[in-house]
């Protein structure tokens, strides 16, 4: 295992509970994600993990150093990309690189070629030389990323490795993370981007209120639900009305005006009555639509929340 | 050593980006810079200059404009570490396995250079418009060192701020206090002919030790006395500022 804790907790001075007892493990060489709204305890879980916060109470070994015992020696073992890229916006990319392998032991000649490589596989040699404040967002990331690839380590922590990228260059970042998979590297990240979480995790658990709801692939964790979801579009004036007859059919999600989330064993037989009761109501559909679970549907199962609902909950 | 290694590798960082802000260098140098200019003029025909013993009145002023380019420098030194917790540099300093002490150490070897290098360019300028250093190049050398000691322990006051408030603006305006304390110190005027509170209250003026060993060495020749005594300031200084720094930076590690 190359992160195990248990029953992990952080208890913030004037009472906020953001992590209410979290355990899990991580295998050498996978990819572990932690999935789950803003404000659910995925950062304080990953900063506790990274050594950045103090756990309150529980244990976490780290690439076999104890979190609370031996911090430098984790420090050493992991690589950290965080939620901000910590760049410093007068110096180059390539400044960034060559310090950080300094730090990490570094001579400024092997320094110096490891910056070269690094800038070579982020596809940020042409920019390497000029300054961060004039990099991009994606960029800014690629160098935060290469930054905490700098000593090879054998588990990278990230944390929100998309947010606030564009969706060319969050594909571009998978690429580079499936490539680095390959060579081993363990991940362990934080999304709450549930499509981010399908495509890159082996092994998933889903965070709501400091705890853990579920916990598995990502595959499993849909056949649980066994269900499918049926989605309705009708006229935003009869939501109300079309949504009460539908309603013995299955059961109703929470959705936007004129759409029906229906979840029901049965998705395709669903349709035809579907179809069928809200002819008879007068309510004609626009169109009705069956899908396999997804890792919302998990979510919801699970919390009784969207995600985004979770996240407009927490913003209120 | 990794701690001395990992000092110089950060203050390299530091020192590589101040010239890329150049907004950090001219206003700090540029009110001293203005000040001898005026000063010099406005007092170039007055006769107080002559109780110090002879010398232009520019030679008298510049020490004081030498030494205001190092406070008003050290006033600004927190603003860096501010900068770095607020971009999130500092938190991934604090993932990576950097010798926690270089973190502050760092900042202070920069501080040290950097407030070295204000002094010389007041020098400079001051050597431009006419002023002598008597004690020539060796003299010039000290006046250089003892700035950048004096101002290292006097930015632990800025860095203090800093890391108890995290908060720019609080940094940037505590910079200021050190105003009063430069208008009541003898920057001005021989401190015989200051009024005798104002006498009493330069017996423990920091600044008034350093303008004093300053102007020694450019205008009365090597009065060794008056330089370890600015160098003696300093280090009260530093002995209360930087300890307490060192234990508001350990909290902002830790949290």
């Amino acid at each position: 295992m190359i992160v195990t804790c248990e029953n992990l907790r952080k208890t913030f001075p004037g009472g906020v509970e953001a992590v209410r007892g979290v355990s899990f493990e991580i295998a050498e060489g996978e990819a572990f994600g932690l999935l789950g709204p803003n404000g659910a305890g995925k950062t304080t879980t990953m900063q506790m993990l990274g050594t950045l916060l103090a756990p309150t109470a529980g244990a976490a070994v780290v690439a076999g150093y104890d979190v609370a015992r031996d911090p430098a020696a984790v420090r050493s073992s992991i690589g950290f990309a965080m939620q901000e890229a910590g760049l410093s916006r007068f110096s180059s990319g390539r400044e960034h690189i060559v310090m950080m392998a300094q730090l990490h032991g570094f001579s400024k000649r092997a320094a110096r070629e490891r910056a070269v490589e690094l800038l070579e596989l982020f596809s940020l040699h042409d920019a390497a030389d000029r300054l961060v404040r004039t990099y991009s967002g994606g960029m800014k990331r690629r160098l935060d990323l290469a930054c905490g690839l700098v000593h090879r380590p054998r588990i990278l922590f990230l944390d929100e490795p998309t947010t606030g990228v564009d969706p060319t260059s969050r594909r571009a970042l998978w690429d580079e993370l499936v490539s680095l998979r390959r060579d081993g590297t363990s991940l362990l990240l934080t999304t709450h981007y549930l499509e981010e979480a399908d495509q890159l995790c082996e092994r998933l658990a889903i965070v709501d209120r400091g705890v853990i709801v579920a916990a598995g692939t990502p595959a499993r964790l849909k056949e649980e639900i066994g269900a499918d979801v049926v989605t309705i579009e009708v006229d935003p004036a009869d939501t109300a009305a079309a949504r009460e007859v539908v309603a013995a059919i299955g059961t109703l999600r929470p959705a936007a005006e004129g759409t029906i989330h229906l979840e029901t064993p049965n998705g395709a037989a669903a349709v035809v009555e579907v179809v069928e009761r809200l002819t008879e109501a007068g309510l004609r559909p626009a169109s009705v639509t069956v899908a396999r679970p997804t890792l919302d549907d998990v979510f919801f199962r699970h919390t009784g929340a969207t995600i985004g609902g979770r996240e407009e909950e927490s913003a209120a | 050593m990794k701690p001395l290694t990992d000092t110089v590798v950060l203050a390299r960082r530091a020192l590589r980006e101040i010239p890329r802000v150049p907004t950090r260098i001219i206003f700090p140098l540029m009110i001293p810079i203005l000040q001898l200019i005026l000063f010099a003029s406005v007092f170039a025909n007055v006769a107080l200059i002559k109780v110090a013993g002879g010398g232009s009145s520019l030679d008298f002023l510049a020490a004081g404009q030498v030494a205001l380019a190092v406070f008003v420098g050290a006033g600004g030194s927190g603003f860096q570490m501010v900068q770095d917790m607020e971009s999130g540099f500092f938190d991934k300093l604090r993932a990576s396995p950097v010798a926690r002490s270089s973190i502050v150490l760092g900042l202070l070897l920069t501080d040290m250079l950097r407030l070295g290098m204000h002094a010389l360019v007041l020098l400079l300028v001051a050597l431009l418009m006419g002023a002598s250093v008597t004690t020539g190049v060796p003299g010039a050398i000290v006046i250089v060192v003892l700035c950048g000691f004096f101002g290292a322990c006097w930015a632990g006051i800025s860095l203090n701020v800093a890391l108890r408030t995290r908060n720019p603006e609080t940094t940037a305006a505590a910079g200021i206090v050190i105003f009063p304390l430069y208008f009541a110190s003898n920057a001005f005027v021989p401190k015989a002919a200051l009024p005798e509170w104002l006498q009493k209250l330069n017996e423990v003026n920091p600044i008034s030790y350093l303008i004093t060993a300053v102007r020694a060495l450019m205008l009365y020749g090597w009065d060794t006395g008056a330089v370890l005594e600015g160098f003696a300031a300093a280090a009260v200084v530093g002995a209360i500022t930087l300890p307490l720094a060192v234990s508001a930076f350990r909290r902002a590690v830790s949290s």
